[in-house]
């Protein structure tokens, strides 16, 4: 038999995501004197950008990112300490399920209810995922996806890599690559030189991006760069051995590959967005509205708009930090997680000092989305038998015979696969214009027995500000 | 067109009724204001099950069953008929009385059943837990996709040239007229109310109540089970109008996942999962199936079962009002009984004899507030 | 890679097999160097494996100590760990 209810923690603040926006809020809002509980589903913090980097640092002293460097030291130093610690960090935790305006169920190596009076929405953004033939063979990864996969213990000593897809992040990944032994043998970057060049000409703002860009280039000189090309299919039995490519000017050929890390931009991981709606407001719009507009309702019942810079939402309490305001990188989204962190606070002059910064970073998050949109023909490289939902192997030709979204869910299960919809429903909305259906509670495949244990949170009274941090620490 | 008969609701109740009347040759359109099997269609488990409170219902669920069984090899293959058979599952005496009540139910009415002993329960599901009195088979019934199903009626209706009118919604019927939201009205000799919960809307004089229930389902690492296990108490929460009540139902998909329920409630209209509900309904479910806690859930979600006074469906002739028909109030058998309900409706349109005593269905019957 | 060599050699138990691992690393790592090209076989039998690396694909879901759907690029390898995959 297992324990009837759940271990329940207490924080003033509760932060989601351990990314540089969730650490820079953890410690801004700390530094005020919150008691807060940073949460992320990686055992360690650091999130996408800085996988890896807290092991360097436990072990070496010193992470190697210099970023990184300039906040993951304070922030495990805040975790030790012993008199008056104000964060507490709880790795592999995901939360699944939110029962009121002030408790959530986590899921994780240990479940547990949370109760926090104010949250942090910091969960950052996954791959834009695209399918094109042959995108389901083993072998083939997004190519931020291959990068963190390295970050972790992977090799890629020896092996011939194609890097694809679109997006500074592509450059990144290549230098990273090659930086661990792989033959990087080509960038497919689906935007054009004119797009590229519109984007690097207004990175004299952002000094450091400017830096970081020649850089990255420099490193990865010897290393094949295309532009307004794309991989068009990838080839091989069990495994890719091979990619086929083609350019704007009709050019085409293949480069035979082990590995092909293709990436399409980045994109919100707004899921957890609307586990915080207020579920009033979506249901009132939900008896008005048909399914597929569902979605809409709820995005914006809690949220303005994409490239705003506000870190508020329409609920009093619930703010959102990093990627969640729109693509922008990791030091867009620091700012940001000290600016949400001012407003759980009050700190209204340091929270306009932050708006004012937070505002000069709107050019590039525009010019990113605008200087990598995707060209029609890489939204539709899939044909009829290609599969389209991953998880329950639905066709694109399966799905292309209904209305919407909702409509081919239910007659094909598209979308009701272990990934809820992450990764077909944006190529969905790539592909067919579709907008995906709302996300469903658990937000992730969670034992059921973290369903059966979390009754207890109706029991639970809100927490005071008298109550102290309790949970795991690094 | 001119429409010889207009179906309000494109759910399976309505889209059964659509390909039997169009089969028929007669002129049908139906009219939905959200799609096709989008509500409460879409969100119950699919299972058809030799069940019924009143016996008007049971046989009206065993003729179903029956026109189910003969069309199954007619179904795409999408619909994922399985005929998993039912195992109901008796934790005490009281249960095995009840499974030997309903046993000689069943055999009276020519429904195969067999009693398996708490060692060939075991035997033939080995995720049960050990300390069950037995179980009754029922190896007839079946499980399938339901939005398939749906689909699949729509299709020949269709076929048949029936004209399906998505998006638009009927705010009232009377006299042979359909008055829609956007001003436009629609003419038929003939009106079916097929509109589930929302039949109250239009013909508020039949008592209908929303009953939620929660439902999930889990990835498709589980454990095999081999037929949908329900357990006898499933009866009285059913039949019962407690407002609160939950009864271990479990079912094996084609996929390999596991559909697990059920609950009901009265209070709630609104899709959100109501935790306390929805813990209540999995730890029932573990007391079947000890390993349940560690399987993974995938998704929960809630439905809502229209639901009548006396467990019965409306099925026939407004006496009020003669163009108005209805068809509505299945509770937690809609899916099982969509064919014999169709059967049934039409043959009362038509005015062919009906081979199920409609009497107890009728919706002018008197009912207890 | 930076930081492996200096965490402890493990071992642990990927479809049966002993295989060493270290303690930092992910179990997909652990199940790359165990040979392991696939995690799974989709419905039509095709082999699959990880793609996204964050937790989002699923793709990469294995039975951790006799727990179900755990995912593999997110969890770190642990001595006598036992990991089982889909195929």
């Amino acid at each position: 038999m297992f324990d009837p209810a759940l271990p329940t923690l207490h924080c003033d603040l509760l932060v989601i995501g351990a990314g540089p926006a969730g650490v820079a809020a953890a410690l801004t809002a700390a530094a005020a004197g919150q008691r807060v509980l940073l949460v992320d589903q990686q055992q360690d913090p650091g999130g996408q950008i800085w996988r890896g980097q807290w092991r360097e640092l436990v072990q070496s002293g010193r992470c190697s990112d210099a970023l990184a460097q300039r906040w993951l030291p304070a922030l495990r130093a805040a975790l030790q300490a012993n008199a008056g610690r104000r964060i507490v960090f709880r790795g592999a935790c995901r939360v699944v399920h939110r029962s009121d305006n002030h408790t959530v169920v986590a899921d994780g190596e240990q479940a547990a209810i949370i109760a926090y009076q104010q949250v942090i929405l910091a969960a950052g953004a996954r791959e834009v995922l695209l399918p094109f033939p042959g995108w389901t063979l083993p072998g083939v990864t997004g190519a931020g996806g291959l990068q963190v996969m390295v970050k972790d213990g992977v090799s890629v000593h020896g092996q011939r890599i194609v890097v694809a897809g679109t997006g500074p992040l592509l450059l990144a990944v290549a230098a990273s690559l090659q930086a661990t032994g792989a033959h990087v043998v080509g960038i497919f970057e689906q935007a054009s030189n004119a797009s590229l060049l519109a984007f690097t000409s207004q990175l004299w703002r952002y000094p450091a991006l400017c830096w970081q860009a020649l850089g990255l280039r420099w490193q990865t000189r010897h290393i094949p760069w295309h532009t307004a090309s794309w991989i068009t299919s990838a080839e091989g039995g069990e495994t890719v051995t091979g990619v086929h490519w083609r350019n704007a000017q009709g050019k085409h050929g293949q480069l035979d590959c082990s590995r092909l890390a293709c990436g399409y931009g980045l994109t919100e991981n707004s899921e957890l967005l609307a586990l915080f709606a207020d579920s009033n407001s979506v249901n009132k719009k939900r008896s008005t509205a048909t399914e597929t507009s569902v979605r809409a309702a709820t995005a914006d019942a809690i949220r303005p708009g994409i490239t705003t810079a506000d870190v508020a939402t329409a609920q009093p309490g619930v703010w959102i930090a990093g990627e969640l305001l729109g693509i922008g990188g990791a030091r867009r989204a620091i700012i940001s997680g000290q600016r949400a962190a001012a407003e759980t606070v009050g700190a209204a002059a340091q929270g306009r000092q932050l708006q004012g910064q937070l505002q000069r970073w709107n050019r590039y998050v525009s010019a990113l989305a605008q200087q990598f949109a995707l060209r029609d023909k890489v939204r539709h490289l899939a044909i009829d038998n290609t599969v389209l939902c991953r998880c329950e192997a639905v066709t694109v030709g399966a799905a292309r015979a209904h209305a919407d979204f909702r409509s081919a869910k239910l007659a094909t299960r598209l979308g009701m696969g272990a990934c809820q919809g992450r990764i077909c429903g944006s190529a969905c909305q790539q592909l067919f214009g579709w907008r995906a259906d709302h996300t469903r509670a658990p937000l992730a495949p969670t034992p059921i027995r973290t369903l059966m244990q979390s009754a207890g949170i109706e029991a639970v009274a809100v927490s005071s500000s008298t109550k102290r941090v309790s949970g795991d620490s690094e | 067109m001119n429409a010889d008969v207009i179906i309000v609701g494109a759910g399976i109740i309505g889209c059964a009724l659509a390909e039997q009347l169009a089969g028929q040759g007669m002129k049908v359109c139906v009219l939905d204001r959200a799609g096709i099997g989008q509500q409460t269609s879409a969100s119950g488990m699919g299972h058809l099950v030799a069940l019924g409170d009143h016996p008007a219902v049971l046989a009206l669920a065993l003729r179903s069953l029956k026109l189910w069984r003969e069309r199954q090899c007619k179904l795409p293959d999408n619909v994922e008929y399985v005929s998993c058979g039912t195992l109901w599952l008796a934790s005490n005496a009281t249960d095995v009385l009840q499974a030997q009540e309903n046993a000689e139910l069943f055999t009276a009415a020519g429904v195969r059943n067999e009693w398996l002993d708490a060692a060939a329960l075991r035997r033939t599901e080995a995720t049960l837990v050990t300390d069950l009195s037995g179980g009754l088979r029922v190896p007839d019934d079946a499980v399938i996709y339901p939005p398939n199903a749906v689909l699949h009626f729509a299709e020949n209706a269709m076929a048949c040239g029936a004209r399906f009118e998505i998006g638009v919604e009927a705010v009232s019927v009377a006299g042979g007229e359909v008055r829609l939201a956007d001003g436009g009205r629609r003419r038929a000799p003939y009106i079916v109310v097929a509109a589930g919960c929302a039949t109250s809307r239009l013909l508020p004089e039949l008592k209908l109540l929303p009953r939620k229930g929660h439902l999930l389902i889990t990835t498709a690492q589980v454990p095999r089970i081999h037929h949908q296990l329900i357990e006898l108490g499933y009866h009285q929460s059913a039949q019962g109008q407690d407002p609160v009540s939950v009864a271990f139902n479990v079912q094996p998909r084609r996929t390999g996942q596991l559909l697990i329920g059920s609950s009901r409630q009265f209070d709630d209209e609104s899709a959100d999962l109501v935790p306390a509900v929805l813990s209540r309904m999995l730890q029932r479910g573990q007391r079947f199936l000890p390993e349940l806690p560690r399987w993974p859930a995938l998704r929960a979600w809630t439905g809502l079962r229209p639901c009548t006074p006396d467990n019965t469906p409306y099925i026939g002739n407004l006496a009020r009002d003669r163009s108005l028909w209805v068809a509505a109030g299945h509770e937690g058998l809609g899916i099982t009984t969509a064919t014999g309900t169709a059967e049934l409706l039409a043959q009362q349109i038509c005015g062919n004899t009906p081979l199920l005593d409609g009497a107890a269905m009728s919706p002018n019957r008197s009912l207890a507030a | 890679m930076s930081g492996f060599s200096q965490s402890s050699a493990i071992e642990m138990q990927i479809n049966g097999r002993a295989v060493a691992a270290c303690e930092s690393e992910s179990v997909l790592a652990a199940l790359q160097r165990a040979g392991c090209d696939f995690t799974r076989r989709d419905q039509q039998g095709a082999p699959r494996a990880a793609v996204c690396g964050m937790g989002v694909c699923q793709e990469c879901a294995v039975s951790i100590d006799g727990e179900p759907g755990q995912l593999a690029c997110l969890r770190r390898c642990r001595n006598n760990m036992q990991v089982v995959t889909d195929v």
